[in-house]
């Protein structure tokens, strides 16, 4: 998918219910359960971003129990 | 009704379509050509006297019923309209019987082209006309409909005529677009053969969506669809099929095919897409050349494909309204003759879309999925026409539900984790043993019991939630329970191999954050430096087992183990999984492997893969137990023994080593009693599965696949043993337990059946992601559109697993490669690991591996390792009948072993390309003065410079007409020797040649034997022009080391070759050597080209002298009209003059003025006004690049010097066994190939070899294997 011909077009950040995050390319339409996060960019600053804000990989259910 | 109709040119020479169709009449086979039928439907409103009336002038003047043929001498045709056709008065009969009828009739070029059925049906007539394929079309028909119905005079087709630079500068544009637009295929089935019988499905298109179509163009809509269809199927950016251009309404056949190139732009929506295609469907026809020029121009390259326009055609039939009381029953359909064929016809309900395919290359299933995915393009393509194409899904929901679907499994999930499951045990069977390792005996009981300890003892050392507990402990009992205690404290387990790497060990001990380490006191200076975790050694811990464990709840997302896997690149990564997907996927893999509390298992996988453990939790969740070899290096016999003796009834174990133990097993008969074994790891092909079927002896074998991220073994294919499965590897079967698996484009889009894609694992059962790197799990773990429209599912995610699949027609997924290994080679798509499993399944090949090498060129070679180190060229020609011609390798090199670095890895570097290996002379330096002139010679010639004396020509890359080259200049240097290329043959290095200059020891033979001994009886091959028999090598190689060959040398290469030779004179030569050598023994001729008619002449020479078993013809034409004794050419008013002006000021540049003015003084003048024809006729002008062999002048000057012999020859009737061969090309080209049946009673009509010319015939294995078959049975009968 990295090399989707409609990948020139932007992507966007998605983070679903767990916590977890992800991208996908923005001409496609956002799977339900994923809500698009901050604005559309190129996958690797996407990622890059990502990188800075998923600091905590447990899902919120867990994070929850353990706090 | 009636009235005249005057038809254009009653007497003409053919068309290049009508041409091509007579020369496949000519060799007795009409391949796709069939008769063209028509049959329509008078209701009551037209009363017999009617239908009549408007038949009559139809028949009398029509072109299509008063054609007939005649041949000129020397092959050429010309068509006249001196024939009738009477009508045939059927009596009663309906559709079928007239249908049935029609078909029965065999429409002949010299009696009856054409046939007419009058029946009378229920309330009316049936009229049936069954012509020649040379003489209609779907465009003849429209016209006899007009005539017939309209008294309307069809229209009239001109040939188009283009002067020479126009022709010239139309092809070079078609020759750069079909250079850079890629021959589209729908994939083929495994084991596919083409030329088989066809398939044919149907498809009505609904009323809206056809009248949608129609208001826009028929054509536009139904290409554009096709080519987003092919696009999906192939991967080909820019792609190619061939388009059916034939006029609506002609009074000839016209119906062509153009290659029509498009790249359609899957960002862009239909309607985009629609328009740029109607733009090219325009510039096509305005720049149209005429399908043969086209056809001709692929073919005249070597390794052209066999449908050198298109392997899939489209061709839309124009709608045709019909008077009142007037229904057409039955319309003629296009040659059959590409891959895949798709007529588009419409009709009262809508379109029709037919779809005629090659049988031995689809299945029935894949061409009706075909139609319907170009039906799905259309529709979504004209109800959204804005959409990216690449959005438009090619399967439906139900398609993909199905598809994606896990192994069934209804039974509810127990919400307890893995350990919890296992300690259940204790308490119902706690003196069944559990684990049994080298002298260890633990039952569930003692295994539950040490665990707890061990976890009480953890949760004081801080253990518990999302807590790593390194196990650094080798493979046994002990890990067990040190792997159940870390989880029974709540903690998550890394597994850590003592034996491993220290890098590696350190890095994954430091890299996840390791709290505690439970290790043994001999790892303990494996540790690394500054090491902050706690450290247990199991020798230091006294505390008794006892039966409670500690009171902690595991919530389902809460971490059981972080395994590291090595990635391609960069340092292991760290694998998080967390304990609700893992205690689902086992619970649901207990089911799929069908285990119980009887299970005895023997885990070979090691603990630093996650199918390790999954091999013992399953066993222990079930309440059944395992045999943990105590040792990585079991013996496959120290591995049976202890199956057998610890009485296994499963076993898990990596491919590779299980197929050491099959053989050990079948050599040994030692096979345990098994119920099933598993294995994974990789590739398994179908001689291997068979192996183990066959000696293992167990009821049921499971092949297991699945990333670590994945969770252990997320796909399993589980079958019986001994299941055939049609593919290059065992299949990688279907999802288990709450997954789905996809083949995915990079569109994220489902890829049709039998279509290469990305594999994606959904569902649950994936891992939480990479510790410490959120950024990659983002990249590799997606958002999964489809479980919430499937499962309902909200927030799921995808994992992309990097290798490469293709969902098979039962829906299970088949391993094709790697996606970083994936290559494109001229815009297409080539996985290395399918032409290396095709390598692998050839005898003797024990590793294989395909790379794409050089710089810049990229060239895609093969390398192997088992087979004799001269099979390569043997591979190659294998791999070219199982493989398309954009997979096939330029070379197969055969290496004693695969070159490694210093680490044991493959070194690419090191691996040599086929030039540079073939090239390596031994350079040994010359002596005297003729060693140091030839050596400079070959040198020079060959291109290599560090060839010496003792070099073997050919070997060292010295093509046949390099050979000639070097033979003309040596002969240059001593004009006085007879040197011929036999002599190069028989000796070809330097230091040989050079000695039989000096001594004078050459032979100046014209025979070559190329293969010397054989038990089988001789075969001869007479040569056509600039034959030098290295053609024939390739061909000796296909049929063997027992059947001894000689090849003739043509005589223009043959020194002592004198002007005005007579046929007989020059194959006296070759009768002669067959006396001396076969007198009365039995022997086969082949003659290729004209070297046939040598081959009929030494055959009548010897008659009664030699046992000629067989003679096989090789696209032998007849001369032609051109230089024929007594045709008069004709020339335009001034044409002549013209001709004999260019003439004359060519002669005056020429440098081979000499031997030119030889030639023309051996003409008469009847024969210099036919060469002055001739050289007119030509559509290029004269060559002046000779002298040079190889030069298009030289043979030019060949072919005339052999006309010169063959015009004055006559052949005589024998009766010989012929078996003839026709290439594809020259039928297409029209050339006069020779009926062999006219000449022996003993010859059947000609096979054809489609897909390949008159000069890549004798090379192509396609016809090797078809006259090895016809040899064999000459010989046997």
């Amino acid at each position: 998918m990295t090399n989707s011909t409609l990948t020139h077009a932007p992507w966007v950040i998605l983070r679903n219910h767990e916590g977890r995050y992800s991208v996908f390319p923005l001409a496609h339409a956002v799977p339900a359960g994923w809500q698009v996060q901050g604005e559309p960019a190129g996958r690797e600053a996407c990622l890059a971003r990502i990188a800075e804000i998923w600091t905590d990989m447990r899902p919120s259910a867990l994070q929850e129990v353990m706090a | 009704m009636s009235k005249d109709v005057l038809f254009p040119a009653s007497d003409r020479p053919l068309t290049a379509v009508e041409k091509r169709i007579f020369a496949h009449d000519q060799v007795g086979e009409l391949g796709p050509y069939q008769p063209q039928i028509l049959i329509l439907g008078f209701d009551a409103t037209w009363d017999e006297e009617r239908v009549l009336q408007a038949v009559a002038p139809v028949l009398a003047q029509h072109p299509a019923f008063t054609a007939r043929f005649s041949v000129l001498p020397g092959g050429v045709a010309r068509r006249h309209a001196t024939g009738q056709t009477i009508l045939a008065r059927q009596g009663k009969g309906d559709v079928d019987a007239a249908m049935e009828r029609a078909q029965s009739h065999q429409p002949d070029l010299t009696e009856s082209p054409a046939f007419a059925d009058l029946w009378q049906s229920e309330g009316g007539h049936l009229l049936a006309l069954s012509l020649h394929p040379l003489l209609a079309d779907d465009g003849v028909m429209a016209g006899i409909e007009a005539l017939l119905l309209q008294g309307r005079e069809p229209a009239s087709l001109d040939e188009i005529l283009l002067d020479r630079s126009e022709r010239a500068r139309r092809l070079s544009t078609w020759q750069a677009l079909m250079d850079s637009y890629g021959i589209a295929r729908l994939p083929h089935r495994f084991d596919a053969m083409a030329g088989q019988a066809r398939i044919q499905s149907h498809l009505t298109l609904p009323a809206d969506l056809s009248t949608r179509m129609a208001e826009t163009g028929l054509e536009a809509s139904l290409a554009t669809a096709l080519s987003l269809l092919l696009r999906r199927y192939t991967g080909l950016d820019n792609l190619r099929f061939a388009l059916g251009t034939g006029a609506a309404e002609a009074d000839r056949r016209s119906l062509g095919l153009l290659p029509l190139c498009l790249a359609p732009d899957p960002g862009r929506g239909f309607a985009q897409t629609l328009q740029a295609t109607a733009r090219k469907l325009a510039e096509a026809r305005a720049h149209a050349l005429p399908t043969e020029v086209l056809e001709q121009d692929r073919l005249s390259r070597a390794g052209a494909d066999r449908h050198p326009l298109g392997a899939v055609a489209l061709h839309v039939q124009a709608e045709r309204a019909l008077p009142s009381g007037v229904a057409r029953l039955a319309r003629p359909l296009p040659p059959m003759a590409e891959e895949l064929v798709l007529i588009a016809r419409p009709g009262p309900q809508g379109v029709t879309l037919i779809a005629d395919a090659d049988g031995g290359l689809f299945l029935p299933a894949q061409i009706d999925r075909a139609l319907t995915h170009l039906q799905r393009l259309l529709r979504a393509g004209f109800e959204q026409p804005a959409l990216p194409t690449a959005a438009i899904p090619l399967l439906s929901q139900d398609e993909l539900a199905a598809l994606s679907a896990p192994y069934p499994d209804e039974t509810p999930v127990d919400p307890r984790a893995t350990h919890e499951i296992i300690a259940e045990h204790a308490g119902l069977t706690p003196d069944k043993l559990a684990v049994i390792c080298g002298t260890d005996r633990l039952t569930h009981g003692a295994l539950d019991a040490r665990a707890n300890a061990l976890a009480h003892h953890l949760i004081t050392l801080g253990v518990g939630a999302e807590v790593p507990v390194a196990i650094l402990i080798e493979r046994g009992a002990d890990a067990v329970v040190a792997i159940l205690a870390a989880m029974k404290a709540g903690g998550a387990y890394i597994p850590v191999e003592p034996d491993h790497p220290t890098s590696r060990n350190h890095h994954i001990l430091t890299d996840a954050g390791v709290r505690v380490v439970l290790t043994r006191q001999r790892y303990l200076d494996r540790l690394p430096q500054g090491l902050t975790a706690a450290v247990l050694c199991l020798e230091d811990f006294h505390d008794a087992p006892r039966p409670d464990a500690p009171s902690v709840t595991i919530h389902p997302d809460q971490l059981a183990y972080v395994m590291y896997t090595s990635g391609s690149t960069g340092k292991p990564k760290g694998v998080a999984v967390e304990h609700g997907p893992l205690s689902h996927h086992n619970q649901t893999t207990a089911r799929v492997y069908e285990m119980s509390s009887e299970s005895r298992e023997l885990p070979f996988l090691p603990f630093s893969s996650d199918g390790g453990h999954e091999r013992w939790m399953v066993p222990l969740m079930m309440g059944g137990s395992v045999v943990i070899p105590d040792g990585p290096l079991w013996t496959p016999e120290q591995t049976l023994t202890a199956m057998r003796e610890q009485g296994c009834n499963n076993a898990s174990i990596p491919t590779t080593y299980l197929q050491q133990l099959a053989e050990w097993a079948e050599e040994t008969d030692s096979a345990p009693p098994m119920r099933l074994y598993s294995f994974g790891g990789e590739g398994l092909a179908q001689s291997t599965f068979d192996l183990l079927s066959r000696a293992l002896k167990a009821k049921i074998l499971i092949n297991g696949y699945g990333p670590t991220e994945t969770i252990m073994t997320p796909m399993v294919w589980k079958v019986q043993a001994g299941t055939r499965f049609d593919g290059v590897y065992a299949p990688l079967g279907r999802a288990v337990g709450d997954r789905r698996a996809y083949v995915l484009d990079e569109e994220l889009m489902p890829c049709p059946q039998g279509v290469v894609g990305e594999i994606y694992l959904g569902g649950t059962g994936v891992a939480r992601g990479y510790v410490g790197k959120p950024d990659t799990t983002a990249d590799r773990f997606v958002p999964d559109p489809f479980g919430p429209v499937l499962d309902g599912t909200s927030g799921a995610r995808l994992y992309r697993t990097g290798d490469l699949g293709r969902w098979r027609e039962d829906g299970t997924i088949e391993f094709v490669g790697r996606v970083d290994l994936q290559i494109k080679v001229n815009g297409y798509r080539i996985e290395p690991g399918e032409i290396e499993a095709v390598l692998l399944a050839e005898p003797g090949v024990g590793e294989a591996l395909v790379l794409l090498r050089g710089d810049p060129e990229k060239r895609l070679i093969g390398y192997v390792v088992g087979p004799a180190l001269d099979a390569g060229p043997a591979l190659l020609a294998a791999l070219e009948t199982k493989l398309p011609k954009h997979m096939l390798p330029e070379a197969v090199v055969v290496l004693d072993k695969m070159p490694t670095n210093p680490n044991a890895k493959l070194d690419r570097a090191a691996l040599p390309m086929p030039n540079a290996q073939q090239r390596k002379g031994a350079g040994v330096a010359a002596k005297g003065e003729a060693e140091t002139r030839i050596l400079t010679i070959w040198r020079d010639l060959i291109g290599a410079p560090d060839m010496g004396v003792t070099d073997d020509f050919f070997a060292m890359g010295g093509k046949s007409l390099v050979a000639l080259k070097a033979l003309a200049a040596m002969r240059r240097h001593w004009p006085q020797t007879a040197l011929t290329i036999a002599d190069l043959f028989d000796a070809p290095t330097v230091r040989e040649i050079a000695r039989r200059i000096t001594a004078g020891g050459q032979t100046g033979r014209s025979a070559i034997a190329l293969r010397a001994t054989g038990t089988k009886p001789r075969l001869y091959c007479f040569p056509g022009l600039l034959v030098s028999t290295r053609e024939y090598l390739r061909l000796t190689d296909c049929l063997g080391a027992d059947q001894p060959v000689t090849g003739f040398l043509c005589h223009s290469l043959n020194e002592e070759k004198r002007l005005n030779v007579s046929v007989e004179e020059v194959v006296a030569g070759y009768a002669d050597h067959i006396l001396r050598e076969n007198a009365g023994q039995p022997c086969a001729f082949l003659g290729w080209s004209w070297g046939g008619l040598l081959a009929w002449e030494a055959a009548r020479q010897l008659q009664g002298k030699v046992d000629l078993r067989l003679m096989g013809m090789v696209d032998v034409c007849d001369l032609g009209s051109d230089f024929t004794p007594g045709a008069v050419p004709d020339f335009a008013p001034g044409e002549r003059d013209r001709l004999f002006a260019e003439l004359q000021g060519w002669l005056a540049k020429t440098k081979m003025r000499a031997q030119w003015d030889r030639l023309i003084s051996a003409m008469d003048a009847e024969c210099f006004e036919q060469f002055l024809r001739f050289i007119g006729n030509e559509a290029e002008p004269l060559p002046h690049d000779g002298p040079e062999i190889s030069s298009r002048e030289h043979t030019f000057w060949v072919l005339i010097d052999n006309a010169l012999v063959f015009r004055q020859h006559r052949m005589t009737p024998l009766s010989v066994p012929v078996a003839s061969f026709s290439a594809g090309d020259s039928l297409s080209r029209g050339l006069n190939l020779l009926d062999w049946r006219k000449w022996s009673d003993k010859a059947s009509a000609a096979e054809v070899v489609v897909g390949t010319n008159h000069l890549h015939i004798i090379g192509e294995t396609r016809f090797h294997e078809r006259f090895k078959l016809r040899l064999d049975q000459a010989f046997s009968g």
